[in-house]
């Protein structure tokens, strides 16, 4: 299936009845989690895991993806009228959209960020459409050997892009693969770490983890924050066309920002935020004005805003060809697909190329969507900021425990989501990443299937590992992730010791 | 608590649990295997536990001569967060035994309070209003089956 054919054959899977109401559950959600300060998308994904599971997969996708892209679109609306951002990548944002918002200009301001998202998405989908059967066309090529490389490398990125030092989070790794080991082997079948129990013997169920994780340690942090007194400034829909000049120079940046962003999406680590901070300099650069930048130039806005969802959307790349997350948000959507029993890596397109084409082709149904809702009801999403945050909290513990039960009427989960979210709200304390503990416990099956397998494969001769070259070239890619910040780090030891000597 | 402290206690808390799970794993039937060839089903959980075994052991080692640039306690008081933990815990002894309209009541109440609700008369009509029309969206809107309460039968 070529990427005409395949986009063609995604939009009958997204235009469908089920999967177009998925799709504006999801970016719905996701335009109110990026309005309001505090839940993000991770977290709301996470909560929302559980309505997944009478759902198809490619129909679950479908809104979990909505919700992270359309967390992106929201993010500018407290930017620009409250200067919060309800969203880390949105933190540009502030600087000149608050200042356009003081202008009066707040809903051009909105405007030019919600188009320039929606360019910014179609861009991406484009890249996403071409470039990702290249990559997964080595599908059929894959063994157990180069599932286990892809593992470790997926791990190692995601270790290495989160933040954290690199002991703690190889604790995180160890303790996510410790966990997915409680319950039956995958090839003998015994029983590990059971106690005798037997709601253990089925292993640990990864939703309530990541609930917990997420949801749950998420409101025992926030339990101290300072609710948000400030109040939005008013925003009037007969003031959100731009004028003729703002849109003159609103068109360029929009372009470079959304393929900027696209690229750096395809780089591991925080990049929508790298994004929109490069793209605000090169608009700046670039510009006849550049005084202007800081007190209220648009190219501040429109640039860094199609940045982000050009960045949100190029991540999709090396999750949906190879099943790397590169972004914390791609690790939930990772998990998301594990639970609903897909194969991932590149043999997804293969093997479901209903999800792939399905959630490719209604990230465009979405964006549309997006720019349709984010415009005529602004308003209604300003009023969000109103509602007083103890109501949210309270609602959302609720819907913690409740979705949590809906799962499979278990106690136990319940108790599981409990001890997740102190484990999670301990972990942030002593700043560990819990995402890196789901992504090991999601993969932790699949990463000990695949190492068993090829121990079988190879008479227990890892070295034969190495020699077969798309496992080799992983692990040598997953090595390398390993030790380039302990080298990039030599030359200043080198000098520190240097200036001891002199 | 100090952050290094409570560092230092976490990095002894997940060094023990490595070892603990690299002296459980060749116990477990089957072992580690009979050779590379034939792995055992302990041999991936040796390997997990061995690798947090070294990365805590790491953390402790990393965490220890710090001791001259000791930071004053950081952490804020944890009595909100404990309340929260304890509504949360009282909603999962409650649901099986009481129901869900008590248990979520209790809960939803608990979090406003928590939450810093002003009034206590708003925060019981709130969480009434809430558990009623909470149960209308789970158990008839999305056909979630909550327990039959075995207090009241």
């Amino acid at each position: 299936m070529n990427a005409f054919e395949g986009l063609a054959f995604g939009f009958s899977i997204a235009l469908q009845g089920q999967n177009l109401l998925a799709c504006f559950a999801g970016v719905l959600i996701g335009t109110v989690v990026g309005v309001l300060p505090g839940i993000g998308p991770i977290g709301a994904m996470a909560l929302l895991l559980p309505v997944t599971y009478s759902m198809t997969p490619a129909g679950a996708l479908i809104m979990l993806a909505g919700i992270y892209y359309g967390s992106m679109y929201g993010g500018s609306t407290t930017s620009i009228l409250l200067k919060v951002p309800g969203e880390v990548s949105s933190v540009i944002t502030t600087i000149d959209g608050y200042q356009m918002a003081r202008k009066g200009r707040a809903g051009a301001a909105l405007f030019v960020a919600a188009v320039g998202s929606f360019v910014a998405g179609s861009i991406g989908i484009l890249g996403l459409a071409f470039l990702a059967p290249v990559l997964a066309s080595s599908a059929l090529r894959f063994g157990p050997p180069e599932f286990f490389a892809l593992c470790i490398l997926g791990l190692l990125v995601l270790s290495r892009i989160t933040g954290s030092s690199l002991v703690r989070a190889a604790i995180m790794v160890a303790l996510g693969l410790s966990l997915s080991t409680v319950g039956m082997e995958p090839m003998s079948g015994v029983s590990r770490f059971t106690f005798g129990s037997l709601e253990l013997a089925q292993g640990l169920e990864l939703v309530p983890i990541a609930i917990g994780l997420f949801g749950i340690a998420e409101l025992l942090s926030s339990v101290h924050e300072k609710l948000n007194s400030e109040k939005p400034l008013k925003v009037k829909l007969k003031e959100l066309l731009p004028t003729k000049l703002e849109w003159n120079r609103a068109q360029w940046p929009i372009v470079r920002g959304s393929i900027l962003g696209f690229l750096f999406g395809l780089i591991p680590g925080p990049t929508a935020i790298i994004a929109t901070f490069s793209s605000y300099a090169l608009e700046r650069k670039l510009s006849k004005h550049p005084e202007e930048f800081g007190h209220g130039a648009i190219e501040g806005v429109a640039g860094p805003e199609s940045a982000n969802n050009g960045a949100a959307q190029g991540a999709f790349i090396p999750l949906l060809a190879l099943g790397i997350p590169f972004a914390p948000a791609s690790a939930m959507l990772l998990t998301a697909l594990l639970i609903h029993g897909a194969k991932t890596g590149p043999m997804l397109m293969v093997e479901s190329p209903e999800i792939f084409w399905g959630v490719t082709s209604s990230m465009y149904v979405g964006n549309i969507m997006l720019l349709l809702l984010n415009l005529p009801l602004i308003g209604v999403f300003v009023a969000l900021l109103r509602l007083p945050m103890y109501l949210i909290s309270s609602i959302v513990a609720l819907l913690c425990v409740v979705g949590t039960y809906a799962i499979s009427n278990s106690i136990l989960d319940l108790w599981v989501l409990l001890l997740s979210g102190v484990a999670g709200y301990l972990l942030r304390q002593l700043k560990f990443e819990p995402v890196i503990l789901l992504m090991a416990l999601a993969l932790g099956p699949i990463l000990e299937r695949s190492l068993l397998q090829s121990l079988y494969l190879t008479q227990g001769n890892l070295e034969e590992i190495m020699a077969r070259p798309i496992a080799g070239t992983m692990l040598t890619i997953a090595l390398m992730v390993l030790i380039y910040p302990l080298l990039r780090k030599l030359p200043a030891q080198f000098q520190k010791l240097k200036s001891i000597h002199t | 608590m100090t952050a290094r402290t409570s560092g230092l206690l976490c990095a002894l808390f997940f060094v023990l649990l490595g070892g603990g799970q690299m002296y459980l794993a060749p116990r477990l039937a089957g072992g580690l295997g009979l050779s590379a060839a034939e792995p055992g089903p302990g041999l991936f959980p040796m390997m997990t536990g061995a690798l947090m075994f070294i990365s805590a052991t790491a953390l402790l080692v990393q965490l220890l001569p710090k001791a001259q640039t000791e930071e004053a306690a950081q952490y804020r008081s944890p009595r909100d967060v404990i309340f929260l933990i304890a509504a949360i815990a009282l909603y999962i002894f409650l649901l099986p035994r009481a129901g869900f309209f008590v248990a979520a009541f209790l809960l939803l109440f608990g979090a406003l309070t928590i939450f810093d609700m002003p009034s206590i008369w708003r925060r019981l009509m709130t969480a009434a209003f809430a558990t009623v029309i909470s149960y209308g969206v789970f158990t008839l809107g999305l056909s979630v089956n909550m327990p039959n309460p075995t207090w009241f039968n």
